[in-house]
C-alpha cells in the first residue's frame, strides 16, 4: 500500500499502428495503461496517476495526477497518433508534472511505454536517470513495439541508473499472442514491488476473462472465499511434499545401501534433546547438520542402523526445509508445519517411533520458530464456537487450547451464557498459556446496552517457556481467524485480567 | 559526559542542550540523493553518541555530493544553532543553507530559492563547532530542510550528525492534516452493528 503518484508516459507515435500486438501496438497500449491506472488507484485510494503522450506535436501532458479513474480514462479517448517519441522530453515534463503533485508525501513513479526506437544515445539516458535518481523518482519502462539491437541495452542502462533499492523495473514485451495486459499484470509494474496488488490483479484476470492463472491458482477469489482459497491451495502443496518426500526417500534408499554407516541412536536423542531449546533456524540447521555427522560414529548395531538411516533422511528433509524456510515461505516448510503430515511421515519411517519425546520436541520447537502465523492450525471447532458466540450469543466465554503434539488450536472449555468472568478466570491454569474470548456485556454512561467481546492472551510466569513461546507466537494466527475482537488484553498474573481493567478498557 | 569543548562542563549539561532531537518527528524525515535509503534517520541521535560512527551515516550517491535533507519536527521549535560531523577524508560537506517551513523541496528548487541561511563549514570531526543561526529568523520552525551542495573534494558526502540546539515550545504550525474523503468505501472500514457485538444484549 505505497503512497505513490504516477505519471505515465505514453507513445503515440507513427510506429504504434503496427498490428503485430493484438489488436494494434497502440490498442494494446491504452488497454494496459488502463489496467495499470485502475491497479494503482485500488492498491492505495490517495494514489494519482497523470498520463502525458510523447509523440504527436510535441510532449503534452493529458491529465495531471489525480486519483479520478473516469478523468483518466476519459482523456485516453481520442487520441492520435504521429511524429516521433521524445522519450528525453517525456521524462523531463513528467519529473516535472510530479514535482508539482499536491501530496507530498506520495512516492514519485514514472511509468514509461517505449514503442518506438530510442534516438538517444547511453549516456544521455544514463544522465536523465541519474537526475532521476537523485530526485528519487521510481522509473518503470515497458519495452515493445520495435526491436532495434540496441534499444533494449539502452533501456537496461537507463534502468540501471536510475535504480535505487530494486524500486525500479523494466519488462521486455516481444510481440506474441498474449495480449500486452495480460503479460504486464504479472509483472512488477503492476504488482509494485510484490506488495498490494493481488487483490486488484485477480479481479482484473476475471474481468479480463482471460487467462485466468495469472492472479491465482484455483479461480476462487480468497477475498470471497479465503478459507476454500486456502484449503485449496495447501491439498496442493501437501500433495507437491508428499511426491518430493516419496523421491527423496527413493534416492536416500539408493545412497543409503551405498554409505553403510554404523550410527548410535543414542548419540542422536542426546543430541536432539540438548538442542531441543534452540530457537534461530541456523541453529536447527546445525542440528540437522550434527544428526547427520552424528550417525558417523561408530558403536550401533544394525536395527538402529536402518533407523538412523531414516532419521538421516528425516533430518536431510528437515535441513532442506529450513534453507528454504529461510529465504521465503517454501512448501515443504508450510509441509512441516502441518503436524499432522509430518505425523503420518514419521509413523511410515521404519524404526522411528513418533511418540518418542524427543523427536516431538525437535518437531515442536522447529514450529515454534519458523513463521508460525502462516502455518498454524485452527480447528473449525474453535472458528465455529467463536461465531456461536459472536451471533448466537450462546457462549459467555472460551477457552482456547494449543495442543504442544499436533499444533492445533482447540478449544478447552466453553461457559455458558449464565456464567460470569470470574468463571473465565477460574478456569484458567496458573502454570500453562491458554488463550480466551470473553463477551462482556455492560451498559454506557448513556444507558445503551453493549457488548464487546476481549481477547485475552493469558500467559502466567509460573508456565514452560516453550508453551510461552508457542502461545505469543501463535496468538497472531489465531486473531486473525477470529475476526470481531474489541479489544485485546493480555495477561501474566490475576490481576492484569481482573475485572476492573475489562470494565475500564470498555469504556 | 566529557565534551571536547575547551569549557569547564560543570555548568552546563552539553547533552541536554544539543537535545532538539527528541522533537524531530523521525518517521517524515527524508533525504534525497542518499545512498542508501532511510539512513538518513540515523544521524539524529543524543550529544554523546555524535561520534560513534560505527553505525550507519548518510552518504551520497557516487560522484554527487549534493545532499539535501528534510527535518520536520512534533511541534514548533527555536533554533540557535547548528553541528555537523562530516567524514574523513574530504567527504565533509563544505557548505550549509537552510529552509525554513517548506517541504517538498527539490535539488532545483533548492539551488533556485535564495536560503533563509547560509554557512561555511569546516571540517569537523569531532563535533565540536557549532554554527550559530540568526535566532530572530529561527523562532518558529515547523521543519528545516538543510541543503549541503559540496564538499571538501570527496567522491561521496558523508554526515555521521546532525545537532540541533534550541527549544521546543508546545505550539503546533499547521493543525489541520491532509484530510481524506473516501473515494470508495471499504467494506472493512463499515462493520454493521450486528458484527461488532449487536446492538442490544442482556444486561449481566
Amino acid at each position: 500500500m505505497v503512497l505513490e503518484a504516477t505519471m505515465i508516459c505514453i507513445d503515440n507515435s507513427e510506429w504504434m499502428r503496427n498490428g503485430d500486438y493484438i489488436p494494434s501496438r497502440f490498442q494494446a497500449q491504452s488497454d494496459a495503461v488502463n489496467l495499470i491506472c485502475g491497479a494503482k488507484t485500488q492498491a492505495n485510494p490517495e494514489n494519482t496517476v497523470g498520463i502525458l503522450t510523447m509523440a504527436g506535436k510535441g510532449v503534452r501532458v493529458l491529465a495531471t495526477p489525480t486519483s479520478d479513474l473516469g478523468k483518466i480514462l476519459a482523456c485516453m479517448h481520442g487520441l492520435e497518433m504521429g511524429g516521433e517519441a521524445n522519450i528525453a522530453a517525456g521524462i523531463q515534463v513528467a519529473q516535472l508534472a510530479l514535482k508539482h503533485r499536491q501530496n507530498k508525501h506520495q512516492q514519485q513513479r514514472i511509468i514509461i511505454f517505449a514503442g518506438s526506437p530510442v534516438k538517444y544515445d547511453k549516456k544521455a539516458l544514463e544522465t536523465i536517470g541519474k537526475k532521476l535518481k537523485k530526485n528519487s523518482v521510481a522509473l518503470d519502462i515497458v519495452d515493445f513495439g520495435e526491436e532495434d539491437d540496441d534499444k533494449p541495452e539502452k533501456l537496461e542502462a537507463l534502468l540501471a541508473a536510475v535504480n535505487a533499492n530494486d524500486s525500479s523495473h523494466i519488462v521486455h514485451v516481444p510481440s506474441s499472442a498474449n495480449a500486452l495486459s495480460d503479460v504486464l499484470i504479472s509483472t512488477p509494474v503492476f504488482t509494485g514491488d510484490g506488495e498490494g496488488g493481488s487483490g486488484f490483479v485477480a479481479a482484473a484476470a476475471a474481468a479480463a476473462a482471460s487467462g485466468g492463472d495469472t492472479g491465482f491458482d484455483f479461480g476462487v477469489d480468497p477475498n470471497i472465499d479465503p478459507e476454500l482459497a486456502l484449503a485449496l491451495r495447501v491439498s496442493l502443496e501437501e500433495e507437491r511434499a508428499r511426491q518430493e518426500a516419496a523421491a527423496k526417500r527413493a534416492a536416500e534408499e539408493t545412497s543409503r545401501q551405498e554409505k553403510g554407516e554404523e550410527p548410535s541412536s543414542n548419540a542422536e536423542d542426546a543430541t536432539m534433546e540438548e538442542h531441543v531449546n534452540v530457537t534461530a533456524p541456523e541453529d536447527i540447521k546445525k542440528v540437522t547438520e550434527e544428526m547427520v555427522s552424528g550417525s558417523g560414529h561408530s558403536g550401533g548395531d544394525v536395527e538402529m542402523s536402518e533407523a538412523s538411516a531414516e532419521d538421516q533422511e528425516l533430518a536431510l528433509a528437515l535441513q532442506m526445509s529450513m534453507q528454504e524456510g529461510t529465504s521465503d515461505q517454501s512448501v515443504a516448510s508450510k509441509v512441516l508445519e502441518d503436524q499432522a503430515f509430518v505425523a503420518s511421515v514419521l509413523a511410515s519411517l521404519p524404526g522411528v517411533d513418533p511418540n518418542d519425546p524427543s523427536v516431538k520436541d525437535l518437531i515442536a520447537s522447529l514450529q515454534s520458530q519458523s513463521e508460525a502465523t502462516t502455518g498454524m492450525w485452527v480447528t473449525d471447532e474453535c472458528k465455529n464456537s467463536f461465531h456461536e458466540m459472536k451471533w448466537k450469543k450462546v457462549h459467555r466465554y472460551i477457552v482456547f487450547k494449543i495442543d504442544e503434539g499436533s499444533k492445533l488450536v482447540t478449544v478447552d472449555k466453553v461457559g455458558g451464557p449464565g456464567e460470569g468472568y470470574d468463571e473465565l478466570a477460574a478456569s484458567l491454569p496458573t502454570d500453562d498459556c491458554r488463550y480466551a474470548v470473553f463477551d462482556f456485556d455492560f451498559v454506557t454512561v448513556d444507558n445503551c446496552r453493549k457488548s464487546k467481546i476481549f481477547f485475552i492472551a493469558w500467559s502466567p510466569t509460573a508456565s514452560r517457556i516453550r508453551a510461552k513461546m508457542l502461545y505469543a507466537t501463535s496468538k497472531d494466527g489465531l486473531r486473525r481467524v477470529l475476526d470481531g475482537i474489541h479489544y485485546e488484553v493480555q495477561a501474566t498474573d490475576p490481576t492484569e485480567m481482573g475485572f476492573d481493567v475489562i470494565k475500564d478498557r470498555a469504556k | 559526559m566529557a565534551c571536547l569543548h575547551d569549557h569547564s562542563c560543570e555548568d552546563h549539561d552539553c547533552s541536554t542542550d544539543w537535545s532538539l532531537y527528541k522533537h524531530i518527528d523521525l518517521t517524515k524525515v527524508t533525504a534525497l540523493n542518499e545512498s542508501v535509503p532511510g539512513s538518513v534517520k540515523s544521524v539524529f541521535k543524543a550529544w554523546e553518541q555524535r561520534l560513534s560512527s560505527s553505525e550507519e551515516h548518510l552518504e551520497s550517491n557516487e560522484g554527487d555530493p549534493e545532499l539535501l535533507v528534510y527535518i520536520p519536527f512534533t511541534s514548533d521549535v527555536k533554533i540557535k544553532s547548528i553541528s555537523i560531523v562530516g567524514g574523513a577524508d574530504g567527504t565533509s560537506p563544505s557548505k550549509m543553507r537552510a529552509f525554513i517551513n517548506r517541504d517538498g523541496i527539490d535539488f532545483s528548487d533548492a539551488q533556485g530559492m535564495q536560503a533563509i541561511q547560509e554557512w561555511d563549514l569546516a571540517e569537523n570531526l569531532q563535533g565540536v563547532l557549532e554554527y550559530q543561526t540568526r535566532y530572530s529568523k529561527f523562532q518558529s520552525v515547523a521543519s528545516i530542510t538543510l541543503h549541503f551542495p559540496e564538499n571538501f573534494g570527496g567522491e561521496t558526502t558523508q554526515i555521521h550528525y546532525i545537532g540541533l540546539k534550541g527549544e521546543a515550545t508546545q505550539l503546533k504550525r499547521d493543525v489541520v492534516a491532509t484530510i481524506v474523503y473516501e473515494l470508495m468505501p471499504n467494506p472493512s472500514d463499515h462493520k454493521a452493528r450486528s458484527e461488532s457485538g449487536g446492538g442490544l444484549s442482556h444486561v449481566e
